[in-house]
């Protein structure tokens, strides 16, 4: 568990937040310039706060009263960045190797090699970084970060220069190496769809403060940024129930989700993504409908921002669904009522894993 | 031959010249564009100085220093009972000094050319400042960093001014191709001259040619950020 | 870890070849010899005998007397025995302290001429020389004896002024003599060895108008690590017969005043 009470005052700049983020994923989110980056420095060790103190289980990573101060290097914190951040000089198994070969033989926990397999990596060892795409460097970044099996891994916006199709797959990538490793992770974004999709906690951060620590789902009102909430993606993880010529049945959270026709087979893996605003809401089921999802479930919370309405409704997975004030009053929708989701098939984008 | 001795001291002077100030070159820039401290704009400007100063300014200055009347010349003549001035290592630190400037410029671009992340990111695995600077920092700068060393060789074979006030023009000791030139010419012995001159210019040819080279070649690698947007599925 | 070892090999052959440097770059057991710049044909082939002879090496350094001079006293050169000509370098010679009368080896004379590329018509004075408005080139007086012997003779005649405003100065006599030779100057005054050993130029006027004698004066620099090695030079070179007749040969000759000559 890290816990931490760290302010920064700078002219251009400050930073005031506590907390304390037990062995889950944690996120940090907020708009840009909000302090999320600085906030991982700190932990990281890569900037030194002005007072306060930073604590990792039993070990004390800095302390301004007491005068502690460890370095980055020492602290055994991993870190993966936006862009990678790998090696250009180095090819992908130095890469991964780098951290690895500078623990002592006996104190090293993993086969590198084995940890390029598991992140989907064998085929790429003596690539350069240069040849690779975008989701294949963030692999190889988390692998690399991995392989030193840091007490604790930083991700700061890992996913924000990959495209939608690979941001899913990188973000199933995280989760399973979160259930294989068991490494407490704190996930910086500003994007609260992948906020909601990976972590069990999450601290809102806007100008240098705190402004909620909470479940995501609950924190989701409280959101200022009205584009990310525009552009909210419903992601959940599934499993290939059904594949025919002309449809295919994703089951997610034991609820089917039908999707276009996908070239994969029963049984795999994938992604799912539908957006909030591609949902329709009704407050009886609907018939006689070209819409191929239609799914019941009970309303959990509503809350307006900026003009628009939001309704969380629970149908297995949780959906968050994208109104207008108008239609929210028409058709009575309160907190506690069911409600059916609808939606097209062709609203559902399915990713690889 | 006459030339030969002469061209080999030259060669000598500017190779141990050029061995100096790569160590100290490569720390100064470093300090210059990684570290921030009271002072470096003083750092920067003392560095640049022999770069500003007419060379034989710069040999006087060093002249003042270690001859017999200078403090660390009053040392080495407590230690060794002669100073520096007029040796053949009076030569390497002419040599040294005036191609400095120019060195630690080099190095400065190099090193800046680097990504900080990388540091960062390579300090985050476990590498220690030393390790990170000679595993990430120093390969990525490689290119320019010799491109660096080979314009601080060039320089020191030609330095001229410096040289002949603090380490005079003794053949056999302190005697480089450019004042070897200038003797020649003074005393009217012009096909020699002409001789020595040729041998400068072949070298210096060389040296540029095989510099511009290293630094127009296309890298091996990319340096991050140039993610492909439109690369295979991953 | 393969980047680490590359650097260990370079800073190894750094290391290299700082230490061969350093070790080759001595050389101080050898003696070093300040000569004056009109001598320095002579003197190397008189070196060259005395290895042939002794087995042993001495170095020599050329340029102005005075220059040297200075040097030796102001500048910390490291010359272990001098051959220079003129009152005025031994005199700074003395006054540091780095010199006695004791400490004398070996003395020569020598004379002023006037030269020109050798075509041109011989003059019969000085006078007649300036009168042609030539460009005239002329040792420093500031740097080379030759300077001011070349003043002390235009000064006896009171042509100092004119002929200073434009001359060519150059480093020592053999600069001068090199400024006649390649045409960027018609005429200059130089030493008669110096004329003597020329094949391009010759003498036009050997200069009557009064100036100092002429004196070369040759010793060991006091307490230096090889002075003793340079005084046995000195001394070699005006006893032995092959090296006085090299000397001789070159116009020079050991009628000095200055020093009874064995």
């Amino acid at each position: 568990m890290i816990s931490f009470d760290i302010q920064i005052e700078r002219s251009e700049f400050r930073l005031d937040a506590a907390g304390e983020f037990g062995a889950g994923i944690t996120a940090v989110f907020g708009p840009s310039g909000a302090g999320k980056s600085s906030l991982l420095d700190c932990i990281a060790g890569s900037v030194r706060p002005d007072s306060g103190y930073v604590q990792m289980d039993e070990t004390t990573w800095y302390s301004s009263v007491d005068r502690i101060w460890v370095t980055p290097e020492n602290r055994r914190i991993g870190t993966v960045y936006q862009d990678g951040a790998l090696f250009p000089h180095l090819d992908v198994k130095n890469n991964i190797e780098f951290g690895w070969k500078l623990i002592p033989e006996q104190k090293r926990q993993i086969d590198p090699l084995e940890l390029a397999d598991f992140m989907g990596l064998s085929n790429l060892m003596s690539r350069g970084p240069s040849t690779l795409s975008g989701g294949e460097r963030q692999r190889v970044a988390i692998a690399r970060s991995l392989a030193t099996m840091p007490r604790l891994l930083l991700l700061d916006e890992p996913l924000a220069s990959l495209d939608t199709a690979r941001r899913g797959s990188i973000l199933n990538y995280l989760k399973r190496v979160h259930a294989e490793f068991g490494i407490p992770m704190i996930y910086v974004s500003h994007s609260i769809s992948e906020v909601v999709s990976i972590a069990s906690s999450a601290m809102m951060l806007e100008a240098g403060k705190v402004v909620g620590f909470d479940r995501p789902t609950a924190l989701l009102p409280y959101v200022s940024n009205s584009q990310e909430i525009d552009n909210f993606e419903n992601i959940f993880e599934g499993v290939i129930d059904l594949s025919t010529d002309y449809l295919t049945t994703v089951k997610v959270n034991g609820v089917e989700i039908s999707t276009g026709r996908q070239s994969k087979n029963m049984g795999e893996r994938v992604m799912v993504s539908v957006g909030a605003n591609q949902i329709i809401l009704a407050a009886g089921r609907p018939e006689n409908i070209s819409a191929r999802n239609i799914l019941k479930g009970k309303v959990v919370e509503t809350w307006s921002k900026l003009g628009k309405v939001f309704v969380h409704v629970d149908a297995g997975p949780k959906f968050i669904v994208e109104l207008t004030e108008n239609a929210l009053k028409d058709l009575g929708i309160v907190i506690g009522c069911d409600v059916f989701l609808v939606f097209k098939s062709s609203s559902v984008a399915v990713f690889d894993t | 031959m006459f030339d030969i001795p002469i061209v080999a001291l030259s060669l000598q002077v500017a190779l141990v010249a050029t061995g100096l100030t790569l160590p100290i070159g490569l720390i100064t820039a470093w300090l210059l564009v990684r570290k921030d401290f009271r002072g470096k704009f003083f750092l920067d400007v003392f560095v640049s100085l022999p770069l500003a100063l007419p060379p034989v300014v710069v040999g006087y200055v060093l002249l003042w220093l270690v001859g017999t009347h200078g403090w660390v010349g009053q040392i080495t003549h407590g230690l060794f009972g002669s100073t520096i001035a007029f040796t053949w290592f009076a030569a390497v630190l002419a040599s040294s000094v005036v191609s400095f400037p120019l060195v630690v410029r080099s190095f400065t671009v190099a090193l800046a050319g680097v990504d900080p992340k990388l540091e960062v990111a390579a300090k985050g695995l476990g590498a220690g400042s030393l390790r990170t600077f000679l595993t990430v920092t120093l390969p990525l700068a490689q290119r320019g960093v010799i491109a660096g060393v080979l314009l601080g060789f060039v320089r020191a074979l030609s330095e001229f001014g410096a040289t002949i006030i603090v380490a005079g023009n003794i053949p056999g000791r302190t005697q480089t191709v450019p004042t070897a030139i200038f003797t020649r010419i003074s005393s009217g012995d012009t096909n020699s001259a002409w001789r020595l001159a040729l041998v400068s210019l072949v070298l210096g040819v060389i040296a540029l040619a095989v510099h511009n080279w290293l630094l127009n070649r296309p890298r091996s690698f990319n340096s991050p950020g140039l993610t492909r947007l439109n690369g295979p599925p991953s | 870890m393969s980047d680490i070892h590359f650097f260990k090999n370079i800073l190894l052959v750094i290391c290299i070849v700082l230490v061969v440097a350093c070790d080759d770059g001595g050389n101080s057991d050898v003696p070093l010899i300040f000569v004056a710049a009109s001598l320095s044909d002579v003197v190397v082939e008189a070196g060259d005998l005395y290895e042939a002879e002794t087995g042993n090496r001495v170095e020599f350094s050329f340029g102005g007397s005075i220059m040297l001079a200075n040097q030796i006293t102001e500048l910390g050169a490291p010359a272990d025995g001098f051959f220079l000509v003129g009152d005025n370098p031994v005199m700074i010679l003395r006054e540091a302290g780095m010199y006695s009368d004791d400490n004398l080896m070996i003395g020569l004379a020598n004379k002023l001429v006037a030269i020109a590329p050798s075509d041109q018509e011989d003059l019969t004075s000085l006078r007649e020389l300036v009168e042609e408005a030539p460009r005239l080139a002329l040792g420093d007086p500031s740097l080379a004896p030759v300077g001011i012997f070349t003043r002390e003779a235009f000064e006896s005649v009171d042509l100092w002024d004119d002929v200073s405003k434009d001359a060519i100065f150059a480093l020592d006599t053999r600069a001068a003599m090199a400024a006649v030779q390649s045409g960027n100057a018609d005429y200059g005054i130089v030493y008669k060895t110096d004329a003597i050993s020329s094949d391009t130029v010759s003498i036009v006027y050997e200069v009557e108008e009064t100036y100092p004698a002429i004196e070369y004066v040759g010793g060991k620099i006091d307490d230096t690590s090889q002075s003793e090695a340079a005084a046995d030079f000195l001394t070699f070179i005006a006893s032995s017969p092959k090296t006085r007749n090299l000397f001789v040969m070159a116009g020079f000759n050991f009628d000095s005043p200055v020093i009874n000559n064995p």
